[in-house]
């Protein structure tokens, strides 16, 4: 289990801050930065990538998405997890959006070839095409959306999103089991 | 996808999941039925392997990875020098403070807002804008606003310096100072919600504060609406010393005159001529302001007429090409300023002072000619006098004088005078008129353009006047002597009450 216990001290500082107390924000920094970074410093070791980067600019561009727009309120630190994962996921599309934008005025396209079962380049190689995805489910089921994004953008486990969503474990595994199924046929249908 | 029947698509996923292969076939044989569209949807969705739901955690993963190696580190190193853009909320400064956001950029330095858990208070932190920070004029200059602010610490009209850097470091100069809660005054006059007192709060606030500095021997220099700001509360604070200077009296300082830097607009006339500008030269720019604050306060329309003119005509001598037709010193402006603040607002009783019989107040504008009892030539025989009075609710009264003398048609002196006059005299038995006297000093100042060296005389005049009721007219007759000349009368004359009118 990945729960962090809930600091009574750290949930009152956010509840504060969402009410637009600076000082209370000021404060809670420490806690909040280790808790997206130990999100970001997740993937960084799952990928057994070079252990020396620092997800320091990736957590930068959340909070200074965060800081101007306090969200309404707070529960918990795990609910905080939850906004985190969202600012997260904006952060790398608006990243990739303007990656590609350098690289087509180079006139790069932005296809990346893989074996396509059927002849058809397969989508889901690009952060973008999965916010894509993301966004066409939400369209269909809004909570189903969240639990995808709260899983593969906040690295959130079961537990833990069925806190961030007030549901059921039963019910967060089953969203996300038919979430990951849309997205993946979203992102490589067959024919 | 079948949104429209989304809940029982829903359902027949989740159930078909948890079956074996051949039970699986069988369930959507018997679910689907003719329905092929259905089923293959099911089955696409079914047949999503688990290797394809990794690969998108690992796309976003890499894109982690990418991110992280393609942006600088943002750590805080103050010693390399701080870019702005990457300066983190994560980042604590110098060991304490945290950083919360940007605040701006100024003209030689950035500013963060940070939150000093040691006093549990928000501050603003003023460092040299990076890539300046090693120009020897720019780290002066810097160190110069500091001393500058810790010179007048403590004014409630100036933002408070809370801490500095060590100079003895070799690390770039900061200022740690107060945090004010409001907005500029810039902002204030742009949103235009203010009315001719507000204005004249504004206006005092600012005085104050110039006074203080003045006082100081120091001269700001970059007086404008975005250096001043509105406090939550009401407070007016002057901010941003950055090219203020200590008057030096042998005008050889080291602070450059060419390029001297300041803000388009907000700029004395004489500075373009190379003047080091002293004390005349924040005048000027305060009317500016001044000028700027009443436009706003009194296109709000309700304001005194009276109260407008003076203000109006403050300002006006403030802003007087040449410095020396300025007023000299702050605090007279200040004092002027405050005189008509303690009017509250209030419109002059139009039936003060005017009935038939009764006299009560000399309050309102009173102008006409004062002569000499005896001309003189060569030299103007009759001033003009324009004098706006304003009752205080403890029956002192004060006012503004404009006088200007005139030979032939051309003015050639002229001025104008703070002035508080004393309790007004006994009201005579019948209530038909009332005297008042008067001290005030002022200082003669010659217009000739010739820029002559003129001396400087500096006088006090008495003031005699009675008021009383002449053909159904407030008049007020006055006469004029001089401390130099006591024995003879100066001048003499009548002035008319022009407002308010009867």
């Amino acid at each position: 289990m990945h729960v962090m216990p809930t600091e009574p001290p750290v949930t009152k500082l956010l509840n504060q801050w969402c009410e637009g107390d600076e000082g209370a924000l000021a404060e809670v920094i420490p806690y909040i930065e280790k808790e997206l970074s130990r999100q970001a410093r997740a993937r960084l070791r799952k990928n057994r990538r070079d252990h020396t980067l620092q997800p320091t600019a990736l957590i930068n561009e959340m909070w200074l998405r965060l800081i101007p727009t306090p969200p309404k309120s707070l529960q918990s630190k795990a609910h905080f997890g939850g906004i985190a994962a969202k600012a997260m996921r904006n952060v790398l599309v608006d990243y990739e959006r303007s990656r590609n934008a350098e690289k087509r005025g180079g006139g790069q396209a932005n296809l990346q070839l893989d074996e396509a079962r059927d002849g058809t380049p397969p989508r889901g190689r690009s952060v973008v095409d999965i916010d894509e995805a993301i966004t066409a489910l939400a369209k269909v089921d809004a909570r189903k959306a969240e639990a995808v994004t709260l899983f593969y953008f906040g690295g959130m486990e079961q537990l833990e999103i069925a806190q961030f969503l007030g549901l059921s474990v039963a019910t967060v595994k089953r969203d996300l089991e038919m979430g990951k199924a849309w997205l993946g046929h979203y992102l490589n249908p067959r024919r | 996808m079948y949104e429209d029947r989304w809940p029982q698509f829903d359902e027949l996923f989740e159930h078909a999941q948890s079956l074996g292969a051949t039970e699986q076939a069988v369930f959507l044989t018997n679910e689907c039925g003719e329905d092929h569209g259905l089923r293959k949807m099911l089955e696409s969705l079914l047949g999503v392997s688990l290797e394809e739901q990794d690969r998108i955690q690992s796309t976003i993963d890499d894109a982690i990875v990418a991110m992280s190696s393609a942006m600088p580190d943002s750590t805080v190193t103050l010693d390399s020098g701080l870019a702005a853009r990457t300066l983190s909320p994560m980042a604590t400064l110098y060991g304490r403070y945290q950083v919360v956001e940007v605040i701006g950029e100024g003209g030689m330095g950035q500013a963060f807002k940070a939150y000093d858990p040691f006093f549990k208070k928000m501050v603003a932190i003023k460092i040299i804008k990076s890539g300046d920070e090693h120009k020897p004029e720019t780290r002066q200059r810097f160190q110069q606003e500091m001393k500058l602010l810790a010179e007048v610490r403590g004014h409630p009209n100036i933002v408070r310096i809370l801490n500095v850097s060590d100079p003895s470091e070799n690390t770039p100069p900061y200022m740690v100072m107060e945090f004010v809660e409001g907005a500029s005054l810039k902002k204030v006059m742009d949103s235009a919600q203010f009315g001719l007192f507000e204005a004249l709060r504004y206006a005092t606030g600012v005085a104050t504060a110039l006074e203080a500095i003045h006082s100081h021997g120091i001269i700001h220099r970059d007086i404008k609406p975005s250096n001043v700001i509105i406090t939550d509360t009401g407070g007016v604070k002057l901010l941003d010393f950055g090219i203020g200077r200590f008057m030096d009296p042998n005008l050889n300082l080291f602070s450059t005159i060419l390029g001297s830097p300041g803000t388009p607009g907000w700029m004395e006339p004489e500075r373009n001529s190379g003047s080091l500008g002293d004390a005349r030269s924040d005048i000027y720019v305060f009317g500016i302001l001044l000028q700027k604050m009443l436009d706003v306060g009194i296109a709000q329309g309700d304001a005194d007429q009276t109260v407008q003119n003076a203000a109006l005509a403050i300002a006006e001598i403030c802003t007087r090409r040449d410095p020396e037709h300025r007023y000299e010193h702050i605090r007279d402006v200040n004092r002027l300023l405050n005189d008509l603040l303690r009017q509250k607002g209030e419109p002059l009783n139009p039936s003060l002072g005017v009935t038939a019989t009764q006299l009560s107040s000399v309050a309102g504008r009173w102008t006409g000619w004062l002569r000499r009892p005896t001309p003189k030539r060569d030299l103007p025989n009759r001033f003009h006098f324009e004098l706006y009075v304003v009752e205080h609710g403890n029956q002192s009264v004060s006012g503004v004088v404009l006088y200007t003398g005139w030979r032939g048609l051309k003015a050639v002196s002229s001025g104008a005078d703070v002035n508080t006059f004393g309790p007004g005299g006994d009201p005579s038995p019948e209530g038909s008129s009332i005297q008042w006297n008067a001290t005030f000093k002022t200082h003669v100042h010659h217009g000739n353009s010739s820029g002559g060296e003129q001396p400087e005389v500096a006088e006090e005049y008495f003031w005699k006047a009675t008021v009383e009721i002449r053909h159904g007219r407030p008049v007020m007759q006055v006469t004029i002597t001089r401390r130099s000349e006591e024995s003879r009368i100066f001048l003499k004359g009548d002035l008319a009450l022009r407002y308010p009118q009867n």
